[in-house]
C-alpha cells in the first residue's frame, strides 16, 4: 500500500530533497513501525476487540466526579497518560479537567501491550496505536452503561439520555454527575457492541489538552521509582566493576559492614549490593566495600580502540532491512545541498 | 540529635551531622519531591531553600542546616511559588519531571531576586539546573509568564 | 620563577658557567636566612619572592583570581555548572557561591569549601601578570585591598587562602607547606617587598 506521509504522526522531516528521486526512492525509507490507515479509517474501525475494554478494569470513577484512567503504559514525559486519557474521555464525554490517572496493577493478562504482549509493556512507540481502539471503547463502553443506569433510574428510554462534560440528563428535568450515578454504572453489565465517535465529532481528539501529569511534577508530589517507601524497607547500592562485564569473585565487608545503617552485604552477578536502612549508609558501605574482580571477559577496549572498529564496519555494506526500490541509485541522483 | 526546621516544623533527626541534606529530607523526613541527581551539585536536582537562598542539598551537610529555615518543593509558598508553578502548569513545561523540583525552586530565587529577567539572566541563573528532556525553551517561557504575573 | 630567570640569564650569558654558580650561591644564601628576617636584604627579599609567585601563580589561587568565571581543578577547566562573579562577587540569583560551595571540605559532593568562598576582587586579576607586574599589583593598596605589607602577610593566613593548602583528596598541594610560605613572606616583606623587573 502506498504511503500517505502527510498522516503519519510518528515524524516530521523535510521531504523535499529526499523525493527528487521519488518513485525510486520513496520505498527506501524504512521506519520501525508505522500504521497504513488514513484518520478516516481508524475512526469507523469497528473489528473485534483485540483486549478487554471492561469500565471497570480501566477506570475509576468517585463521588468527586473524578474520573481515573488506570493506565496500562508507563507515563515517562512522552505524554502517554494525557493521550489514553483523551481518547477515554472523548467517547465517555468527560469533562477533561475531571481526568486524573493512575498506573495499572501488575497483572499481564488484562493489561497486555497488544502488540508486544503477552507483557505489561511501554516502548517502540506502540502504546497509542495498540491502545486506539482498545481505550476508546473503554469510554464508549463506560458511557453506555451510564446510560443505561440514567434510564434505569429516571425511568426514561436511552434514547432520551444526554451526556455532556461529565453531566448526564434527559433534556427534562433530570441530572445526574458522574460521581453521583457511578457505582450503578459500573455494575451494569459491559456492553458486547460498543460504536465509537465518528472523526467530525471529535472534540478532545485532535486537539491540546493540559497534561494530567504536570501537576504532581511541579509539586514534589509525583512518585518515581526511588520515591517509593514501604514499612522495613532497606535501601540498595550496588557497587559494581570499572569495566563492562567483570564479575565480582570475592569481597571484604568489614569496613562496610562498621558503618552505622549498613545491614547487609550481599553479591549478585553483577556487582555488590550494599543494603541500608537509609540511602547514604549504603553509599558509604559501597565506599568502604573492597571487591576483588573477574576481569576476564570484561570490554577492556579503549574508547578510541572501539571507534576504530566503528570506523571499519562503517565502511562495509551493512544488513538489508525490507528493501524496495533502488537506495543506491537514489542517493546519487539526488540534489547535495 | 540534630534539629532540622523543614516547611516550617521541626524535627529531631539521630544521624550524623555530615549526612547530606538530601538524605535527610529523603529518607528520614520522607520528602521525596526533593531528587537525587549527580551528589556533585552539578545538576540542581536537588535545589532546596536555605533561609530563602537556593542550597544544594545534595552538598550541604545537614550540620550546616540545623538552625536554618529549610523550604522544599512540598512547602513552597506565597505569590512568587504560586505565579511559577502555575506558568509551569499552564504552558505545560514538564516531560519525565525529574528534574523540575529544582528547576522550579531555582527559578523562584532567581524571581526573588530579579523581577524582570532576561534571556540572559535565565540563561545565568538557570545555568545549574540540567534537564536529560530538553525542556530548556518552556522552563524559559515560563520564567518569563511568571514575571509578567507578578508584575 | 627562580628557574625561568635562570635560564634566560643562561641565554643572555653565553652558558657561562661562573655567573652561573654565582646566582646559585645568592640564591643559596638566600634560603640559609630564612629564619633571620629582621637583617634580610634585598636580595634576600627578592629570593623569596622568586619563591612566593610559585604558590601565588598555583591554580588554585588562579583559579579564583579570574575576571568574570572561576576555573575548576588543577587541570583548570570552566568550571562546571558556568557560574559568573554578580555584583558582589558570590554568583546570582540561585548560582550564588555559596549555594553549592560549604565553609569547609564536603568529601561526599567533592566540593572544595572555605569561608567566603567566592572570587577574588577585579582589582586582584593576576592571570596573565609576569612575576614582576604581580608582584607590583600585590604591593598596590589601590589593588591589594587597601593592605600594607604586614597586613599581605596576616592576609596569607586567612581561611579562603588557607583552603590552598588543604584543597581535598584529588587535588595536589601548594608546592611549598604554609609555614615556610609565611616565613617567606616575612622575609620578603622585611626586604622590602622587592619586586623584579
Amino acid at each position: 500500500m502506498r504511503v500517505n506521509l502527510a498522516t503519519l504522526p510518528f515524524f516530521d522531516f523535510s521531504r523535499r530533497e529526499f523525493l527528487k528521486g521519488a518513485a525510486a526512492t520513496a520505498g527506501a525509507f524504512v521506519l520501525g513501525a508505522y500504521i497504513p490507515f488514513s484518520r478516516e479509517a481508524f475512526a469507523q474501525e469497528q473489528g473485534p476487540a483485540k483486549g478487554p475494554y471492561d469500565p471497570n478494569l480501566f477506570l475509576k470513577i468517585e463521588t468527586d466526579n473524578s474520573v481515573t484512567l488506570i493506565s496500562k503504559h508507563f507515563e515517562m514525559g512522552q505524554g502517554v497518560t494525557t493521550g489514553l486519557a483523551t481518547l477515554v474521555a472523548e467517547e465517555l464525554d468527560a469533562d477533561w479537567s475531571a481526568m486524573r490517572f493512575a498506573f495499572a496493577p501488575n497483572e499481564p493478562a488484562v493489561y497486555n501491550n497488544l502488540v508486544f504482549g503477552p507483557v505489561m509493556g511501554t516502548g517502540g512507540s506502540t502504546s497509542m496505536a495498540e491502545s486506539w481502539e482498545q481505550a476508546r471503547k473503554v469510554g464508549a463502553a463506560a458511557r453506555m452503561m451510564f446510560v443505561a443506569a440514567a434510564a434505569a433510574k429516571w425511568n426514561v428510554p436511552a434514547s432520551a439520555i444526554k451526556i455532556e462534560m461529565g453531566v448526564i440528563s434527559n433534556g427534562s428535568g433530570h441530572r445526574a454527575t458522574f460521581g453521583e450515578l457511578a457505582a450503578d454504572a459500573m455494575k451494569t453489565p459491559v456492553p458486547t457492541e460498543v460504536v465509537l465517535k465518528p472523526s467530525q465529532q471529535w472534540q478532545l481528539i485532535g486537539t491540546r489538552v493540559p497534561r494530567l501529569d504536570s501537576k504532581g511534577k511541579t509539586t514534589g508530589t509525583a512518585v518515581f521509582a526511588g520515591d517509593i517507601r514501604r514499612p522495613g524497607m532497606l535501601t540498595a547500592v550496588v557497587k559494581r566493576p570499572e569495566q563492562f562485564g567483570a564479575k565480582p569473585v570475592s569481597f571484604d565487608a568489614s569496613e562496610a559492614k562498621k558503618i552505622a545503617g549498613v545491614v547487609d552485604v550481599v553479591q549478585i552477578s553483577r556487582g555488590v549490593a550494599v543494603l541500608g536502612t537509609d540511602t547514604w549508609a549504603a553509599m558509604r558501605g559501597c565506599d568502604a566495600l573492597k571487591v576483588t574482580w573477574d576481569a576476564s571477559a570484561a570490554e577492556k577496549r579503549s574508547t578510541s580502540e572501539i571507534l576504530a572498529e566503528y570506523r571499519q564496519l562503517a565502511g562495509q555494506p551493512g544488513l538489508v532491512a525490507p528493501g524496495r526500490g533502488d537506495a543506491a541509485a537514489g542517493m546519487a541522483r539526488a540534489a547535495k545541498s | 540529635m540534630i534539629t532540622l526546621n523543614v516547611n516550617g516544623e521541626s524535627h529531631q533527626l539521630d544521624v550524623s551531622p555530615e549526612m547530606p541534606l538530601l538524605w535527610a529530607i529523603r529518607d528520614k523526613l520522607n520528602l521525596t519531591g526533593t531528587k537525587f541527581g549527580c551528589g556533585h551539585a552539578m545538576c540542581g536536582a536537588c535545589v532546596v531553600h536555605l533561609d530563602g537562598e537556593a542550597a544544594r542539598s545534595c552538598s550541604i551537610m545537614v550540620g550546616e542546616a540545623a538552625g536554618k529555615k529549610i523550604t522544599t518543593i512540598e512547602g513552597i509558598s506565597g505569590p512568587v511559588a504560586e505565579a511559577v508553578t502555575h506558568a509551569w502548569q499552564s504552558l505545560d513545561v514538564v516531560q519525565c519531571g525529574y528534574c523540575q523540583s529544582g528547576q522550579i525552586m531555582s527559578a523562584i530565587v532567581l524571581l526573588n531576586e530579579n523581577k524582570n529577567p532576561t534571556d540572559e539572566d535565565i540563561n545565568l541563573g538557570m545555568e545549574g539546573n540540567i534537564c536529560r528532556c530538553g525542556t530548556y525553551l518552556r522552563i524559559r517561557r515560563a520564567i518569563h509568564q511568571a514575571a509578567k504575573a507578578l508584575a | 620563577m627562580a628557574n625561568r630567570n635562570l635560564y634566560r640569564t643562561n641565554q643572555r650569558l653565553g652558558a657561562r658557567p661562573g655567573l652561573l654558580i654565582v646566582l646559585l650561591i645568592v640564591l643559596g644564601t638566600g634560603g640559609a636566612v630564612w629564619g633571620q628576617t629582621q637583617s634580610a636584604g634585598a636580595g634576600d627579599s627578592l629570593a623569596a619572592w622568586g619563591k612566593i609567585v610559585t604558590v601565588l601563580q598555583h591554580p588554585r589561587c588562579l583559579n579564583c583570581h579570574q575576571l568574570n568565571s572561576p576555573l575548576q581543578e588543577d587541570g583548570r577547566r570552566i568550571h562546571i555548572p558556568h557560574v559568573v562573579r554578580g555584583a558582589d562577587s558570590h554568583g546570582v540569583g540561585p548560582m550564588r557561591c555559596g549555594n553549592c560551595h560549604n565553609d569547609r571540605n564536603n568529601l561526599t559532593s567533592r566540593t572544595p569549601g572555605a569561608p567566603e568562598w567566592s572570587l577574588a576582587p577585579v582589582s586582584m586579576l593576576w592571570q596573565g601578570l609576569s612575576s614582576g607586574d604581580l608582584c607590583r599589583v600585590l604591593i598596590d593598596p589601590v589593588r591589594n585591598g587597601k593592605r600594607s605589607p604586614e597586613a599581605l602577610v596576616e592576609h596569607m593566613s586567612s581561611p579562603l587562602v588557607l583552603w590552598g593548602w588543604n584543597p581535598g583528596p584529588g587535588l595536589e598541594p601548594v608546592p611549598i607547606p604554609h609555614a615556610e610560605f609565611i616565613n617567606l613572606m616575612k622575609v620578603w616583606v622585611a626586604g622590602g617587598t622587592a619586586c623584579p623587573k
